[in-house]
C-alpha cells in the first residue's frame, strides 16, 4: 500500500530527510534535539507498528551506552571531576556530552530506517539517471545482472553436484569444486555479455545524445512540497541560530534559558518532522471524504 | 524495388578455412515474411548478421548488401539502428536493464528522444504486446516466454520496417513459442514489418512464411514457396532426397514423398486432402487389417521384454513442496524406469517436471515417499543448459575433467576421452572452446562429458532443446546404442515428435502425478491432442499410426 506521502516525486523525498537528518546533526538546541529523537520514534512506529518500539530500542540503548562510554574514557575535559580512573579524571561533562551526542546517533539511525522504509530501489534509480544518464543505466544495468548471476550460480551448483554424486567433498576438494563453480559463472558470463553487448549496439547503444526516460513526474504540488520542507527547515535553523540557544557542554555544562526563539525554532522542526504523518493523515481523510460521497 | 538486396555475399571468419556463407544471393521483398532453416552451423546466423549494420562480424567479406538500395555500410548509424530489429536467441542475455518499462524504453533513450515521446510510444508498444500487466515489474520474475516477448517489444518500440530473427524461440517452450511465433506472424501481417526469422522448429512457423530458405554448409539450397518446399528438396533427376528434407515439419514430410506439388503445410489441410483422396470405405478395412498385426507384434515383443525386466528406479508416493507452507509441486508420484530403456516424461510447462528431476537426481529431497534404487546404481544429471558445466577451454580438456574424481591411470582416462569424443560425433572439435560451440554441439559434449562419470542413469532435463532435426536423429542413436550397452535413459521433453519416434516407454505428468504410463506407441495413439503430427493427421482414418515414417509407408502403398 502506497502512503500519501510516498507518492510524491522522490526528490522530495530525499530533500526532506536531508532537510531533517541535517538539521538534527547539525544543531545542537536541545529542543531541535528533544523533537528529533522524539519525533523520529513517532515516525518509526507510525510506518512499521509496534514492532519499531523495539527495534527502535536496540538501536538506541547500545548506541547511548558505547558513546558516552566511550567519551567518559577519552575525553577528560570538564570542570567536575566525579572520580579518577588510572588518574585520569572522569567528568560529568563528559558523561553528558556522551549521552547527548549517543541520542543524536541513535536518532539518525531511527530517521534512516523510516528512510529505508520509504525509498525503493527505483527512486534511487531516478535520482542517479537525474545526474547523469550514464550513471542511471550503469546502475540499472547491475541491478539487472545481480538476481542473473545468483540464479546461474544455482544452476551451476545444481549441475555440479548431479554429477559428482556421492563422491565426498571435504576440505581441500570442496574448496577446488567451489573455485571450479566460481570459474564456470565467470566464463559463462563473459560468453552471454557478448551477447547483451550486440543487442545493446543493434539497439543503437553508443549513439550520441543518449536520454533517460523516467516514470516519476516533477508536478506543481512536488514543487510546492519542496518549497514547505525548505521553508519549515530554514526558519528553524534561522530561531535556532540567532536564539543563541545551543547547549554548552564544556567546561561546565549550561543549558540554554527557556527563550520564544528557541520555543519557535522546536516548533518548526516539529512541524517538519511531523510533515510526512500529517500529509499521510489529510490523504486519508480526503480519501474517507471521497468515498463517502460516491 | 527490393527491401533487401544480397548479390555475391562471401563471409570468411578470421582463422577459419572455409568460408561461413559462400555467394548467397537474395532479394527479400517488403512485407515479407521468410523463414531460414538449416542445420546448426550452416551460416544461417552469419548471413542473418549481414543484414544489421551493428552486428556484421568481423572477417574477410565480399559481395554486397543493400537496404532498401543504399549499400549497408553507408547507412546512417542512428536510421539504421531502429530502422532493423535483431532478435537473437538467449532471453536473458539480450535483457540489459533491471525493469519491464526500462527496458522499453531502453532504445529510444539512446536515440535521444524525450521523456514525452518515450511514454507514448512505450505505452503504445505495451499495449500491443499485452505488457501492460507487467510494466512495473523486476525483470528478474519473468518466465522465458515473457522475456522473449519484452526482447521483441522494445525491439519494436523503435519502429523497424525490417524484423530479423535469429532463432528467437530455441529456449523456449512449445506454448511460449506459440505465443511468441503469433505475435511475431501479427506483427508481419498488421504493421507490414518485414520478417526474416531463423528457426529449428518448424511446424508452426512454415504456414506463416510467404517463401522458405534452405541454407547448407554457407550455400542457399531451396529458395521455395512453402508448398513446393518438399520438391525443392528433391533432386529432379534421381528423384533423391536433400538431407533437410528429413527436417521439415512432418504433414510436409508425410505428402512429399508422395505428391510433388502442392504440399499440404497443416494437419487441417492434409486431412482435408486424405478425405478427398480416399473414401470411406475402403479406409475401414485397412484399420483392421492393421490392428491384428499390430496387437500379434505387441504381444511377442512384451514376451521377450518381460525376462529380462529389471526396475532399476521405483518411486513411491513422492510429495514435495519448495516451502514450508508452499502448495505440493508432486503429489505422490509414482513412477518406475527399467534398465536399458529410454523412458521420456511429457507434460505440460510449470506442471513440476525439472522438479522431479531434481528430486530424483538427489538436488532436492522429497518430503514424504520413497526413492528405490537399485543397489550400486550410480545417478547423473545433465542440466537444461548444458554451459552450466563446463570450466575447461577445449572439449577435449573437458571431457577429461569429468573424470576427475575416479581413481584411474591418466591413459586410460586419455583413451576413454577419445572414445566419448567418437561416440558423441565430436571429434573435429577436440580443440574447440566448449563456448565457441553451437547449442546441438554443447548438449553432446555435456553429455558425453556427464556420460564419463560413469552413470547407470542418466537424466536428461529438455535433452533436444535448441538442436536442429537433423542433430535429432544422431542422438537418438547415441541414446540407442547406450541403452543396448545398458545404460537407462530417463529425459523429460516437450518434444512429441521425438518421444514418440525413439522412446520406449512414455508418461504423461499432470498435476504433480504420473498418470498415464505405456509404451511410447501405445501412449500416442492412446491421446488424442497431446500427440505426434502424423496421429492427428490419421485420426480416424488408420489411428495407429504414430509416427512419420509409418504414415509415409502407408500412403505409398495406396497412391
Amino acid at each position: 500500500m502506497q502512503k500519501e506521502f510516498e507518492t510524491f516525486n522522490p526528490l522530495v523525498i530525499f530533500i526532506y530527510f536531508a532537510m531533517v537528518i541535517g538539521t538534527g546533526v547539525s544543531m545542537s538546541s536541545p529542543f531541535i534535539m528533544a523533537v528529533f529523537t522524539v519525533c523520529g520514534w513517532i515516525y518509526a512506529i507510525y510506518l512499521k507498528g509496534a514492532r519499531a518500539i523495539k527495534s527502535n530500542l536496540l538501536m538506541t540503548v547500545p548506541v547511548v551506552l558505547f558513546i558516552s562510554i566511550f567519551n567518559t574514557l577519552f575525553t577528560h575535559q570538564g570542570n567536575t571531576i566525579l572520580f579518577y580512573i588510572n588518574n585520569n579524571p572522569i567528568t560529568k561533562e563528559a558523561i553528558t556530552f556522551g549521552i547527548f551526542s549517543g541520542f543524536m546517533f541513535a536518532s539518525v539511525l531511527i530517521w534512516f530506517s523510516c528512510f529505508n522504509r520509504i525509498v525503493n530501489g527505483e527512486m534511487i534509480m531516478y535520482l542517479f539517471s537525474r545526474i547523469s544518464s550514464f550513471f542511471g543505466l550503469l546502475i540499472s544495468m547491475i541491478l539487472r545482472y545481480i538476481p542473473l548471476l545468483k540464479k546461474r550460480y544455482t544452476d551451476i551448483s545444481a549441475g555440479q553436484r548431479c554429477m559428482y554424486q556421492g563422491q565426498e567433498q571435504k576440505g581441500f576438494v570442496r574448496l577446488k569444486t567451489g573455485l571450479k563453480k566460481v570459474s564456470i559463472l565467470t566464463s559463462w558470463s563473459l560468453e552471454s555479455s557478448i551477447e547483451s553487448a550486440d543487442s545493446m549496439a543493434a539497439r543503437g547503444h553508443g549513439l550520441k545524445g543518449r536520454t533517460s526516460f523516467v516514470l516519476y513526474k516533477m508536478s506543481l504540488r512536488d514543487i510546492f512540497m519542496i518549497g514547505l520542507v525548505i521553508f519549515c527547515g530554514a526558519v528553524s535553523i534561522y530561531f535556532a541560530i540567532t536564539g543563541k540557544n545551543e547547549m554548552i557542554f564544556y567546561p561546565d555544562v549550561k543549558m540554554p534559558k527557556l527563550t520564544l526563539k528557541g520555543v519557535l525554532s522546536g516548533a518548526w522542526f516539529l512541524v517538519l518532522t511531523l510533515m510526512p504523518v500529517i500529509t499521510d493523515i489529510a490523504g486519508e481523510i480526503k480519501w474517507r471524504k471521497s468515498e463517502s460521497g460516491i | 524495388m527490393e527491401k533487401i538486396r544480397i548479390r555475391d555475399l562471401s563471409f570468411k571468419y578470421p582463422l577459419a578455412k572455409k568460408n561461413a556463407i559462400e555467394n548467397i544471393n537474395l532479394d527479400i521483398n517488403r512485407s515479407e515474411f521468410v523463414v531460414i532453416c538449416g542445420r546448426s552451423g550452416c551460416g544461417k546466423s552469419t548471413l542473418l548478421r549481414h543484414m544489421k549494420k551493428q552486428l556484421i562480424p568481423y572477417g574477410e567479406k565480399s559481395g554486397e548488401v543493400f537496404i532498401e538500395g543504399t549499400r549497408i555500410e553507408d547507412l546512417d548509424d542512428r536510421k539504421s539502428a531502429s530502422s532493423t530489429g535483431f532478435i537473437l536467441q538467449d532471453p536473458d542475455s539480450q535483457i540489459v536493464t533491471d525493469k519491464v518499462w526500462h527496458e522499453l524504453a531502453f532504445g529510444l533513450e539512446n536515440l535521444g528522444l524525450n521523456t514525452n515521446v518515450i511514454k507514448r510510444r512505450v505505452a503504445e508498444m505495451a499495449n500491443y504486446f499485452g505488457i501492460h500487466r507487467w510494466f512495473e515489474k523486476d525483470v528478474s520474475t519473468l518466465s522465458g516466454g515473457q522475456k522473449q516477448i519484452l526482447n521483441l517489444a522494445s525491439v519494436m518500440v523503435m519502429q523497424p520496417d525490417i524484423l530479423i530473427l535469429d532463432e528467437p524461440t530455441s529456449q523456449l517452450d512449445p506454448i511460449a513459442t506459440t505465443d511468441f511465433l503469433n505475435t511475431v506472424y501479427r506483427i508481419n501481417r498488421e504493421l507490414g514489418v518485414t520478417v526474416i526469422i531463423s528457426e529449428h522448429r518448424l511446424e508452426e512457423v512454415i504456414p506463416m512464411a510467404d517463401r522458405v530458405i534452405v541454407m547448407d554448409c554457407g550455400r542457399i539450397q531451396a529458395n521455395e514457396r512453402p508448398e513446393n518446399l518438399p520438391c525443392g528438396l528433391t533432386d529432379k533427376l534421381t528423384g533423391e532426397k536433400h538431407r533437410m528434407f528429413y527436417g521439415l515439419p512432418s504433414v510436409m514430410r508425410i505428402f512429399g514423398s508422395a505428391i510433388s506439388d502442392k504440399v499440404p503445410l497443416t494437419v487441417r489441410e492434409g486431412r482435408l486432402l486424405l478425405e478427398e483422396k480416399f473414401s470411406k470405405s475402403d479406409i475401414k478395412s485397412d484399420i483392421c487389417v492393421s490392428n491384428t498385426i499390430d496387437v500379434e507384434k505387441n504381444i511377442k515383443f512384451i514376451k521377450v521384454k518381460e525376462e529380462n525386466r529389471v526396475e532399476i528406479l521405483k518411486l513411491r508416493n513422492l510429495w514435495f513442496r519448495y516451502e514450508k507452507n508452499g502448495d505440493f509441486i508432486l503429489k505422490g508420484t509414482n513412477l518406475s524406469v527399467e534398465k536399458g530403456n529410454l523412458t521420456c516424461i511429457l507434460g505440460g510447462n510449470g506442471s513440476g517436471k525439472s522438479t522431479l528431476m531434481k528430486v530424483i537426481g538427489g538436488v532436492l529431497k522429497p518430503q514424504r515417499g520413497k526413492i528405490h534404487i537399485e543397489q550400486n546404481i550410480k545417478i547423473s544429471m545433465v542440466p537444461q543448459d548444458p554451459k552450466a558445466l563446463f570450466t575447461e577451454i577445449t572439449a577435449e580438456e573437458e571431457l577429461f575433467e569429468g573424470m576427475r574424481f575416479m581413481d584411474l591411470d591418466d591413459n586410460l582416462k586419455i583413451s576413454k576421452v577419445n572414445e566419448m569424443l567418437k561416440i558423441m560425433e565430436i571429434e573435429h572439435l577436440r580443440k574447440v572452446n566448449p563456448y565457441d560451440m553451437s547449442g546441438g554441439e554443447q548438449q553432446r559434449l555435456a553429455i558425453g562429458k556427464v556420460l564419463l562419470t560413469d552413470p547407470d542413469l542418466l537424466l536428461l532435463d529438455e535433452p533436444t532443446k535448441g538442436l536442429d532435426p537433423f542433430f535429432k536423429l544422431t542422438l537418438a542413436n547415441i541414446f540407442h546404442n547406450l541403452n543396448k550397452e545398458g545404460l537407462s535413459i530417463l529425459a523429460v521433453s516437450h518434444d512429441v515428435e521425438f518421444c514418440a519416434s525413439f522412446a520406449d516407454r512414455c508418461a504423461m505428468f499432470f498435476n504433480g502425478e504420473v498418470t498415464s504410463e505405456d509404451k511410447a506407441r501405445k501412449f500416442f495413439a492412446g491421446n488424442s491432442f497431446y500427440t505426434t503430427a502424423a496421429n492427428r493427421l490419421f485420426r480416424g482414418i488408420a489411428p495407429d499410426i504414430v509416427t512419420c515414417e509409418e504414415a509415409e509407408k502407408w500412403l505409398k502403398q495406396r497412391l
